[in-house]
């Protein structure tokens, strides 16, 4: 049996081997276009596996944590491993945890679900209790390396004490947990690992659609000598196997090269980071097995289709009459120029197949130019400053303010922390360090960030709406809709049609403290007067308003402009549970009664990031309109990048003594999320995305130039006989030669626009992707300004412009070498 | 009586072509004679290969020779350059294929229009030779179709109108129906000669069909590379004799 299928591979190996070398020429475009696939799925393979090693090492090295006990040996600080944090517990809910440490919360040496790792104990000014923080490493065992066994105990512990510690405690004091990256590290490489299929589904489409374009191009140029064959009984299986094992053997050769040049290529893109290197043999029989299906499907459409036409219109294909568009009406050729308006109506006739090659070929340099963009924003996204913690406070509990003694308590962090660490003062970077922004000093940070989160309410969970005049809205702006408002609410704010929505933002400014506010609006492009707000009186009420919804401009608003706020009043009939959007919005309109408090515009901010339209107003509008209260619950906490981890914990640390160490708060007021920014940017950047997906937009680009020469030197090779006919008509070589050079300029010009379109379509893409759609999956409305990467477009259209130029030389180099061209065609008739 | 002064439209003198082999030469025309007078028609057969069809390209400067010249009108054309000759061929000549070659893109009222756009000429000097052409060859219902949407007939009467839109003096026709049947090859083949006729356009035919070789004022006769006189109608009488 493994006789008989080695004789049947190593036939058809052979015979394919033959033809491939023998038409080695015809074949080149495919040996390059498959050597561009094994490596792009290579290197993304090789990457996958480099980045899950870097990410693990990467989140040992980050959540190291440093005792204080020191190492007999070496005469350093000892550091462990840690899975797990839990905060402000109390004295009993500590003295539980560190007692009963076995399964089901009895304590059981032999079944040990956790160690805690070191405790950090505080006493609150307050009410003078002790505060213990611990860090714990589940099982046993220093160094845990078991994740499935790590993930048991976590949940166990999940499960049977965090209910025993809250239920320690009748007071309202809580306490705080948190998972670390080393725990999560299974879920995190699981998620890369989706990515990675996600990428790979994708790549595997484009390689497809490289593949299959390409040979649908040789086809075009074979379809007269398959029709010959399927003449004499060719079938779908015998043009398949014919086509298959030729691109198999290709494959073959091409396999090796592509693995070790990816292989080198991703060594040398990781080895700056200083992690060890690390290379699966599985890669072999990846790469192996996803280009044998690139291979199989790209061939199997273009045969399956072929072996369904008729003989006869196959072999009427041996000139170029099956890529001609049939016109209605000929053209009067009378008086016209020879040879430009000949070309130029042949070009016109032959538009199917020159919209088909622009089109593919430049869809590659839009790809190119797609990565690039990507990688641009993988750059500009590891630099966009992220809070590395989030304190929220529990004003209830809290005697705290928001600005004014918070400010001054993160103050005190900022001194201790240079305390600790003197070697800063004496550095730039000093103030950044502190990377606590409300404390006054420069900003760390980029400018674009709403560093104190106002108070804020948004206006669909408490049923409220915002109310414009329909000439506001700009035209396609998907989010507000049209109300007929006028039997509801008296129209102070003009006559005409109403547009409602309620994918709004409140947002109140404190007139004390104005400044902060307004010093944050003027990073944006602002038009208008954003101080007038502190003018409100009884008269008018201003507010300022954002123009976008989900970062797309969606409102023409004007200063001077009115708008009405709506407030939930009372419910006269029911509204529909299962209702959403807009609907719900609709129902809730017609069943709730509002009340309306109308404003004016002061300001527009152009290009503020947002989910849902912000609209500031002073406190007492706020009040006015949400009903509650213009207090701050979170406060957003940035930290220099360049910290080490030890560093950021110890911000950490006196952020939670903030509450214990001012006396006016009790525990658990104000709740320090870390947030672990910093190391998550730390993992990202040496996961270097941004030079793969350089690399691999560069490889992309390379197929351009395949499908140009490849397409244009078959599609010109067809014309010879054409032009060797009108020479037979009184054509001058000259005027051949025009012709030539009248294809390549025309190609070139609409090469030139054709990438200029859609190098912009897909940097708009790209724009809108990352502004509109993944916001809605990462919540993250980060506002990423539209640009045409001038590089990449400078590139693409150069590339394209001189491919398409040249891709008509070679054909007519090739042509002049047999100077006396027109024999052929003569020579034909014999 | 005053003797009358032959005038030639077509001289070949002592034409050699040969395809050179890696061990041997092929010597497909070999020292070939032939004087046309204006409006004379001359027929040319031969078995297949035996160099006919090389000769009528070589006379009509679609292929060069290795050794002889031919003048058109007086004028030598193997002397010419790829240029001169191609603009030569425009204005003097039209040239009918075996195959017929129409230009793919083209509508057939296109292709049959292509040699005018060729010379630059006004465009008012056609329509007349157009409108006859469009009609005597049957085809002013197809002008507007691309070759593929043609029959063999039909796209054999596009080459000939398109060879015969110039008005060129000098005819040459290789196998022009050798691929219709029967009565299409007739239909064609009488269109053409009557066209030719009321033009009074010369003629230079290779066929290897003698019934229509028949219709020529003379026949020659191609074996092995050597052109030799077959018949001669003007004379009268049927001779068969070296030329020159």
């Amino acid at each position: 049996m493994l006789e008989r299928i080695w004789e049947y591979l190593s036939r058809n190996v052979k015979i394919a081997w033959k033809s491939v070398f023998f038409n080695f020429k015809q074949y080149c475009c495919f040996f390059a276009a498959i050597f561009i696939i094994q490596l792009l799925f290579g290197m993304m393979a090789i990457s996958a596996i480099n980045n899950n090693s870097v990410e693990y090492q990467q989140i040992k090295q980050e959540q190291k944590l440093e005792l204080d006990e020191v190492d007999e040996e070496t005469g350093e600080k000892i550091k462990v491993d840690y899975h797990y944090e839990i905060h402000n517990l109390t004295l009993s809910q500590y003295t539980f945890l560190s007692k009963y440490k076995g399964e089901n919360g009895v304590f059981d040496e032999q079944k040990q679900l956790y160690v805690i790792v070191d405790t950090e104990k505080r006493i609150n000014e307050f009410d003078n209790k002790e505060v213990y923080d611990v860090y714990i490493r589940f099982g046993k065992e220093k160094n845990l390396e078991d994740s499935a066994m790590v993930t048991k105990y976590y949940k166990d512990f999940e499960k049977n004490y965090k209910s025993v510690l809250a239920n320690l405690e009748d007071d309202d004091v809580s306490f705080e947990t948190k998972t670390t990256m080393l725990l999560d590290y299974n879920q995190r490489v699981a998620a890369n690992n989706r990515t990675f299929w996600i990428i790979a589904a994708v790549l595997l489409v484009l390689s497809i659609f490289l593949l299959t374009a390409i040979y649908n191009i040789r086809l075009n140029q074979y379809k007269f000598t398959y029709g010959v064959y399927m003449t004499f009984g060719a079938d779908f299986k015998m043009l398949f196997g014919t086509a298959f094992w030729e691109l198999f053997v290709i494959m073959l050769v091409m396999f090796v090269p592509a693995v070790l040049a990816s292989t080198l290529i991703v060594y040398l893109i990781y080895a700056p980071s200083g992690f060890a290197f690390t290379f699966n043999a599985v890669i072999f029989l990846g790469v192996f097995i996803f280009s044998l299906i690139v291979v199989t499907i790209s061939v199997v459409m273009p045969m399956r289709l072929t072996s369904m036409r008729q003989p006869m219109s196959l072999i009427i294909t041996e000139d170029n009459s099956n890529l001609i568009s049939s016109p209605r009406k000929s053209f009067n050729l009378l008086g016209k120029k020879f040879p430009l308006q000949y070309e130029l109506y042949s070009i016109w006739r032959f538009r199917k197949y020159n919209i088909q090659l622009l089109s593919s070929a430049i869809a590659f340099c839009a790809l190119f130019i797609c990565g690039l963009y990507l990688s641009n924003i993988y750059t500009t996204d590891l630099e966009y400053p992220r809070a590395q913690y989030q304190m929220t406070i529990d004003h209830e509990n809290s005697y705290m303010g928001y600005d004014s003694l918070l400010s001054a308590d993160i103050q005190k962090v900022n001194d201790a922390f240079l305390e600790k660490y003197p070697e800063y003062k004496e550095t730039e970077g000093f103030k950044a360090i502190t990377g606590v922004e409300t404390t006054g000093n420069a900003k760390p940070v980029a400018e674009d960030v709403d560093l104190k989160q106002s108070p804020v309410t948004e206006a669909r969970y408490i049923n409220s709406f915002m109310l414009v005049n329909a000439k506001d809205v700009k035209f396609g702006a998907t989010g507000p809709f049209v109300y007929d408002a006028k039997d509801a609410y008296s129209p102070y704010i003009g006559e005409g049609s109403y547009k409602v929505t309620n994918e709004v933002l409140y947002k109140a400014v404190d007139p004390d403290n104005a400044g902060d506010v307004l010093d944050f609006l003027s990073q944006y492009d602002v038009e208008g007067d954003p101080s007038q707000i502190l003018k409100s009186d009884k008269k008018t009420q201003y507010v300022i308003v954002g123009d976008s919804t989900s970062n797309i401009k969606s409102y023409k608003f004007d200063v001077g402009d009115k708008i009405a706020l709506s407030t939930y009043v009372s419910q006269v009939t029911t509204v529909d549970s299962n209702l959403t959007g807009k609907n719900l919005l609709r129902r809730q309109i017609k069943n709730y009664e509002y009340s309306y408090t109308e404003f004016e515009v002061c300001a527009v901010i152009k290009d503020i990031p947002s989910g849902s339209v912000p609209v500031y107003m002073l406190n007492d509008a706020y009040e006015q309109v949400t009903g509650r209260d213009p207090m701050a619950t979170k406060l957003n906490i940035y930290t220099n990048p360049d910290l080490t981890i030890d560093q950021t914990r110890f911000i950490a640390s006196e952020l939670r003594d903030i509450p214990a160490e001012s006396g006016d708060a009790k525990i658990g007021s104000v709740k320090v999320e870390d947030l672990e920014q910093n190391a998550e940017n730390a993992i990202t950047e040496d996961k270097h995305y941004s030079q793969l997906y350089i690399v691999i937009s560069v490889l992309i680009l390379c197929v351009s130039p395949i499908i140009w020469f490849f397409s244009q030197t078959n599609y010109y090779f067809k014309r010879e006989k054409e032009f060797n006919i009108i020479q037979s008509m009184g054509a001058t070589e000259s005027d051949v030669r025009t012709i030539y050079l009248l294809g390549g300029l025309s190609m070139a010009i609409m090469s030139f626009v054709v990438s200029i379109l859609l190098s912009y379509i897909a940097s708009y893409a790209m724009f809108y992707v990352y502004n509109v759609v993944v916001p809605n999956f990462t919540y993250e409305y980060v506002r990423y300004t539209f640009y045409m990467p001038w590089y990449a477009l400078v590139i693409a259209v150069v590339m394209s412009v001189a491919c398409g130029f040249l891709s008509v030389y070679i054909p007519y180099k090739s042509y002049f070498k047999h100077r006396y061209a027109i024999q052929n065609v003569v020579r034909d008739e014999d | 009586m005053a003797r009358r002064e032959i005038e030639y439209m077509l001289q070949a003198e002592s034409v050699i072509k040969q395809y050179r082999q890696p061990e041997s030469v092929i010597t497909a025309v070999n020292r070939a004679n032939i004087k046309i007078e204006k409006g004379e028609f001359v027929a040319i057969i031969g078995s297949s290969g035996s160099g006919k069809s090389t000769f009528l390209h070589i006379c009509a400067g679609l292929d060069k020779a290795n050794a002889g010249r031919i003048l058109i009108d007086n004028e030598e054309i193997t002397k010419m350059g790829p240029d001169e000759l191609g603009r030569f061929r425009g204005e003097k000549m039209g040239f009918i294929y075996q195959r017929h070659n129409l230009v793919p893109q083209f509508t057939a009222l296109e292709n049959i229009l292509l040699p005018t756009v060729m010379c630059n000429k006004a465009d008012a000097s056609y329509q007349e030779s157009l409108r006859e052409l469009v009609e005597c060859l049957g085809l002013s219902e197809r002008l507007h179709h691309l070759p593929s949407e043609l029959s063999g007939g039909q796209c054999q009467r596009v080459a000939i109108a398109r060879a015969l839109i110039n008005n060129p003096q000098m005819l040459f026709a290789d196998e022009p129906t050798g691929n219709l049947d029967r009565k299409n090859a007739d239909e064609v083949l009488s269109l053409l000669l009557k066209i030719r006729e009321t033009r009074g356009q010369t003629l230079l035919m290779v066929t290897h069909d003698l019934a229509i070789a028949e219709q020529a004022d003379r026949i020659f006769r191609m074996d092995n590379g050597i052109l030799k006189l077959e018949r001669d109608y003007i004379g009268g009488n049927k001779k068969t004799v070296d030329t020159f």
